[in-house]
């Protein structure tokens, strides 16, 4: 079920008002009821199989909280348990993208992001960061939970199985702002992502056709195009949870505004990112190992070659599961090399990057500084978009050679733009919309909207309602049966 | 043992020692590539031993906890 369509709409009034019709210590029941009906559409050996991992990890979780600490067999289950889904995960993406497996081995939808709430799970009743649950029904609720099982966010179990067992408030405010986010995550999804794929796909399906400088803007426009969808995404499925009065993880926090590339992963895909240094990261830079090889370097070369090594060797790790966990073609994995390559030289040659701005007198406290920065990193992530949305070392080739010899930028002002799947019209709408998704961002870094605009006057407040629901009726890219495109990172 | 680890705090960050709010990863003094640095830092200097599940924001969010960190991990050993 998209969640871009009147069914999922319907679904989710009716699942909030009989959730809120229950008594409280019952509502879990509701959420495990709509998420089962939910990801039935999916199909029954999905949920099957889904099901079955689940019980797998429940009783593995039992065991390992039942087993003493510090024992070999504790350890070999956590080991063995992480291994098996991790290898579930690789296996069927792959089979999924080279056709193997004749159908036995097929992608249930949400893979990547339930099998790393389940580890995550596991790994936190090992490392006794809580305990293990002994309800089976309400261990499912947690996996299947609707709202974030096909895109995230990741959201740990302890933080939210709490909330999801106890019961969620009905308050207006939760209703009134949850409602105002999920408009919101509807005008980036539908009026943006949506008609901005319409001009990415024209040109990324055919790059040789195009000059450099229609392929760049093509690349810019596919970063706003993949932020507008996934943080679309979020804006939705956060603001239903609210309504239910139930507070996930956030995914995004402007990552555009971000300097530099360490702090752009830390604002882009957040639970993502957070669940790789907590889960790979942290234990590898951790390990007993490391730590050896770390202490031999400090003392035997310096305290910096000692440190970095460490960083390299775990950064290195991340970054590749991260391109992995995108996807198992060779695109993927040279995305995650390419932004591997620059946060580990940025980390490790952070003190010489800082010199070589003092030598050149580089202001690096002055706003024009911090806006080169914020251009420098949007550049380096839009380029890291074509890495994945071309389909061959060939295509990257070609595209490089056309930017840098056959850049042909008369094409930005002949009206060739216009001839790419958006006409004039349309390309302008997505402009405006774009820059007030921006001036909306600016608003939000200085506190919260929503409370503001819940200040103004009526009149006011409700006329700002109306304008943002009837931009995404009438300006919104509709499919079949009044649907959206797919989700970008619903494939994962 | 607290004016070691306020050195090493030091060392890491020069802001840290003089830092009095309650999370120095929301402040941006620290992040988590500088916590492993930490870490081998503390035990290098204590002859301890950090388990990474010790290794999480709310065991080095402050100059406090990190020191409190350090003496429960001398007490243990």
């Amino acid at each position: 079920m998209s969640l871009v369509s009147l069914k999922f709409i319907g679904f989710s009034i009716l699942t909030a008002m009989v959730y809120f019709l229950v008594p409280k210590k019952y509502r879990w029941m509701v959420l495990l009821s709509s998420s089962i009906l939910f990801y039935m559409e999916t199909g029954k050996r999905a949920l099957f199989h889904l099901g079955m991992a689940s019980l797998f990890v429940f009783l593995a979780g039992i065991y390992i909280e039942r087993s003493p600490v510090k024992t070999k067999k504790r350890k070999f289950v956590l080991i063995a348990s992480v291994l098996l889904l991790a290898g579930w995960l690789a296996a069927v993406k792959t089979a999924g993208s080279k056709g193997w497996g004749g159908g036995f081995l097929f992608v249930p939808l949400g893979i990547s992001y339930f099998s790393f709430s389940l580890i995550s799970y596991l790994a936190d009743v090992y490392w006794e960061k809580e305990e293990a649950v002994t309800n089976f029904l309400k261990f499912l609720t947690y996996v299947l939970f609707f709202p974030k099982i096909l895109q995230g966010p990741i959201t740990r179990h302890k933080d939210l199985a709490a909330q999801i067992n106890e019961g969620g408030n009905l308050t207006y405010k939760n209703v009134c702002f949850g409602t105002q986010r999920m408009i919101y995550g509807y005008f980036k999804k539908m009026v943006i992502a949506d008609r901005a794929a319409l001009f990415t796909n024209t040109v990324f399906a055919q790059v040789s056709q195009y000059s450099g400088s229609v392929i760049l803007v093509a690349s810019f426009i596919g970063a706003f195009q993949l932020y507008c969808d996934f943080s679309g995404y979020m804006d939705i499925v956060l603001g239903f949870t609210q309504i239910l009065g139930i507070r996930m993880d956030e995914n995004f926090d402007h990552p555009f505004f971000s300097r530099g590339a360490a702090e752009f992963w830390r604002k882009w895909h957040i639970t993502l990112g957070s669940w790789f240094r907590d889960y790979v990261y942290t234990p590898v830079a951790m390990s007993h190992s490391m730590k050896r090889l770390g202490r031999w370097s400090r003392k035997n070369i310096n305290k910096r070659v000692g440190n970095s090594v460490i960083k390299l060797i775990a950064l290195s790790a991340v970054w590749l599961l991260t391109g992995l966990w995108h996807g198992t073609g060779w695109n993927y994995i040279l995305w995650g090399g390419y932004w591997g390559s620059l946060i580990i030289f940025s980390t490790i040659f952070e003190p010489e990057i800082l010199k070589l701005n003092r030598n050149l007198h580089v202001h690096t406290n002055a706003a024009s500084w911090h806006v080169f920065q914020r251009c420098r990193t949007f550049v380096i992530f839009s380029f890291g978009i074509m890495i994945t949305q071309v389909s061959s070392l060939y295509e990257i080739k070609l595209v490089v050679y056309k930017i840098v010899k056959s850049f042909q930028i008369w094409n930005l002002f002949d009206g060739t733009l216009y001839s790419l799947g958006l006409n004039r019209v349309n390309f302008n709408i997505f402009l405006v919309s774009l820059f007030l998704v921006g001036m909306i961002s600016l608003l939000q870094e200085q506190g919260s909207l929503r409370e503001r605009i819940g200040g103004l006057n009526a009149p006011v407040r409700w006329g700002i309602y109306a304008i943002a629901l009837s931009s995404v009726l009438f300006l919104g890219i509709y499919g079949v049966e009044y649907g959206s495109a797919s989700f970008a990172y619903e494939h994962f | 043992m607290e004016q070691k680890v306020l050195k090493i705090l030091e060392e890491l960050n020069e802001d840290i020692p003089a830092y009095e709010g309650d999370n120095l990863f929301d402040a941006g003094l620290l992040d988590s590539l500088q916590a492993v640095d930490l870490v081998g830092e503390l035990e290098d200097a204590f002859d301890i031993e950090i388990d990474a599940k010790d290794v999480v924001e709310d065991n080095f969010k402050s100059k406090d906890v990190i020191i409190a960190l350090v003496k429960r991990l001398l007490e243990d050993s």
